[in-house]
């Protein structure tokens, strides 16, 4: 769907884990790789001394410092006409889990008041608009990966109409060790270290595009859902065939069981690879942000228009098509 | 609103309660003075202070293959039903029970999906007897798994907004899908909202002492905490020239949408409702209504101390001395509270009071909040005349939303 009032980026931020992986055992009691952040570096071992966040799940303090990086990118940024979406995958699993193997060892009469609170979907959200100042409009959305692409657009929508002068749009992921069950059960862990799982967030700040900014999201592509690997490729072929003429596509399913769908779609096309250095693993909409950061930088050193398709690991695939400016 | 801003109207409804399997008959048992507090049967909650909630009665689904039925959560057993009477009022089903339509978007709320199979899923790692060939269901407990149900099961697909901004989502999802017609980004929408009984959510308001032990009274000055329920329920939003074009019978508009949040703290409103006043202003300027307008408001009125408190405080700064003549109910003593779905369900209730001049009333008040007393609707309450109604939501974290219905004027 093209924009009819595209938004641009003006700020960034990001969280990203440690570059080597640590050996991590699952609740059954297999080991597996994983990518962590290292909550005990600064800037966030600071955050976590927020007063607001002093019960905060590591998601809340990942989150908020990527989203006090885009603002300090971007500038003054008016609190009052500030919007946030945050993009969620798992949530804050870490802290749910706590919670309720409390409840599954020592009784239901011993649940902890001061855990629960903290694994509502909205916490996060809550706790970054109250530290920030927001008093506007904020959702938490939820879904796969492509979540990120809903909250893009639900973003869209609050600047088209005026909900919001910036919205802070964020993804973010934290790791618990039950996620490696649940991934030895989808079987994502057994293609030879293919996928690993991470944590972190990224934060973008849109705003209205002008006419001189660099870069600019002008099309949002939502809705190519599947489950399983022929739907996905059905899926993909639809949501491509919405872009025909955009040639460059940038590669972000390599590490995902729909590897193969990516690689035999896009024969046509040509795929722009992910950034250099180390690979940051599997965090779901954290990762989404980051790849659509780097595709924006991308857009700003060559001009040229690219689709970032968001390849959903359980839901869907979406899309945003980002250009550079617009000609004169 | 400027003349090429769309009207958006409401054109299907449906929900299954506590009190029934269908809208109507949810709504006849409401008005009736009926409420569905029971002891909690579906999970054990002997280790809780409380023992009670609004159960909903599963409805018939027999008629769905075995084979699809065994693998849906509860979560998608009571959307299902309720789509399904949303799509057919809307007249969006064919003889197969398909949608005529091939992309529909969805704009869904939910606070917890299907949190019953996470919940059997760490059950089942941390018992004693692992039964691996149950570890699989993982993997349909999040929310955006319900709603491949429901593609699957009627055939459509499209653009999905999940919302999940605890007990005031239901009304975001409402806000968001009328925010994308007015905005142009899509003709219809269906929105919805549901939320499925667990024992998670249950002991986690437990522990919190947020639920009352003996009975749910909202606006009584001796109030004591909520009931928890479940529900789901679902909308379906048009532009009215899209409805028109189409033939839809058409219920009403949604006219007014305000959002904001309140970071006074994340379980506890701001005691004055400030972000409260500011949200139900932006709806009714949205609306082109007067406060004065609004005929009856569904409060959120969780029956807490402090939730009912700050409504107290929001209404009386919003209405004024107008606030004699406005008729307030909150549901929830009869329905429980649904978190998710209970600003859609209340949001159903708003407009059928618009539509019907019924009143569903506020039950157990023994002594009023005096700031509302003369306020509460009382079993059997008509009201005629009503330019508009409400419903206002609030929820953890500060989720603050309203929305207003009006009547449909071609």
């Amino acid at each position: 769907m093209k924009l009819e009032h595209p938004v641009s980026i003006c700020g960034v931020g990001t969280v990203l884990p440690e570059s080597e992986a640590q050996r991590v055992a699952a609740v059954a009691g297999r080991e597996h790789k994983v990518l962590r952040v290292d909550l005990t570096r600064e800037p966030l071992a600071a955050r976590q001394n927020e007063s607001r966040l002093r019960r905060a799940s590591p998601l809340t303090v990942f989150m908020l410092e990527a989203a006090q990086q885009a603002l300090g990118a971007a500038g003054a940024v008016d609190p009052s006409t500030l919007g946030v979406v945050a993009a969620l995958h798992l949530g804050t699993i870490a802290w749910t889990h706590r919670f309720y193997e409390g409840v599954l060892k020592s009784g239901q009469r011993f649940a902890s008041p001061n855990l629960f609170p903290e694994t509502v979907f909205n916490s996060a959200a809550s706790h970054i608009a109250a530290v920030i100042g927001v008093a506007g409009p904020c959702y938490t959305v939820v879904g796969d990966d492509s979540a990120w692409v809903t909250a893009i657009a639900v973003a869209a929508c609050w600047l088209a109409n005026g909900s919001a002068e910036h919205v802070l749009v964020i993804g973010g992921e934290e790791f618990d060790s039950l996620e490696l069950d649940a991934y030895e059960q989808a079987r994502w862990l057994r293609h030879d270290g293919r996928f690993v799982p991470s944590e972190g967030a990224g934060a973008v700040l849109l705003r209205r595009a002008r006419a001189d900014d660099a870069v600019r999201v002008v099309a949002v592509a939502e809705g190519f859902t599947y489950r399983n690997a022929a739907e996905a490729r059905v899926a993909a072929e639809e949501l491509f065939a919405e872009f025909p003429d955009v040639r460059d596509v940038c590669r972000t399913a390599e590490h995902k069981w729909l590897a193969p769908i990516e690689a035999q779609i896009h024969h046509d096309r040509k795929l722009v690879a992910p950034p250099p250095g180390p690979y940051r693993g599997e965090a779901f909409t954290a990762s989404a942000a980051w790849d659509t950061i780097h595709a924006a930088g991308h857009v700003r050193e060559t001009g040229q228009p690219l689709l970032l398709p968001v390849w959903g690991q359980s839901e869907q695939c979406s899309a945003l098509l980002l250009a550079g400016k617009p000609l004169k | 609103m400027d003349k090429l801003t769309p009207t958006v109207v409401v054109t299907g409804r449906g929900a299954v309660t506590p009190l029934g399997s269908d809208f109507q008959g949810s709504w006849r048992r409401l008005v009736g003075g009926e409420d569905a507090q029971a002891p909690v049967t579906i999970f054990d909650v002997s280790g809780c202070r409380c023992k009670q909630a609004a159960e909903a009665r599963l409805p018939d689904l027999s008629g769905v293959e075995w084979r699809k039925r065994r693998r849906w959560s509860r979560a998608t057993r009571l959307i299902v039903p309720a789509l399904r009477e949303a799509l057919d009022g809307a007249g969006l089903l064919d003889a197969h029970g398909r949608s005529r339509q091939a992309r529909l978007p969805l704009s869904i709320s939910t606070t917890g999906g299907a949190m019953a199979m996470g919940e059997a899923f760490l059950r089942n790692l941390l018992g004693p007897r692992r039964r691996p060939e149950r570890l699989f269901n993982v993997g349909r407990y999040q929310a955006h798994q319900q709603v491949l149900d429901l593609h699957d099961h009627f055939g459509f697909r499209g653009p999905v907004m999940i919302v999940a901004n605890a007990c005031a989502s239901g009304a975001n999802a409402i806000g968001h899908g009328a925010d994308l017609i007015r905005a142009g980004l899509a003709e219809i929408v269906v929105t919805g909202g549901y939320e499925p009984l667990t024992e998670l959510i249950y002991v986690g308001f437990d522990c919190l002492q947020a639920m009352s032990t003996d009975r749910c009274r909202p606006f009584d000055k001796a109030r004591s905490g909520l009931m928890l329920g479940e529900a789901a329920a679902f909308l379906v939003l048009e532009s009215d020239q899209h409805a028109r074009a189409r033939g839809a019978d058409i219920l009403g508009t949604v006219a007014g949408y305000g959002h904001g949040t309140d970071a006074h703290h994340l379980t506890q409103p701001n005691p004055r409702g400030a972000v409260l006043v500011n949200v139900m202003r932006r709806a009714l300027a949205q609306a082109n209504c007067a406060a004065s307008d609004i005929g009856y408001l569904n409060a959120h009125g969780t029956a807490t101390p402090l939730n009912d408190a700050s409504e107290c405080a929001a209404f009386a700064e919003l209405l004024g001395e107008k606030l004699g003549s406005v008729r307030i109910s909150s549901t929830k003593a009869a329905m429980g509270h649904s978190l998710g779905a209970a600003g859609t369900i209340e949001a159903l209730f708003a407009l059928e009071a618009l539509r019907t001049g019924e009143l569903p009333p506020n039950l157990n008040v023994r002594e009023p909040e005096p700031a509302v007393a003369g306020n509460l609707v009382a079993v059997g309450e008509r009201a005629t005349a009503m330019r508009a109604t409400m419903s206002v939501n609030l929820g953890f974290g500060g989720s603050n939303a309203a929305l207003v219905f009006t009547r449909y004027e071609a």
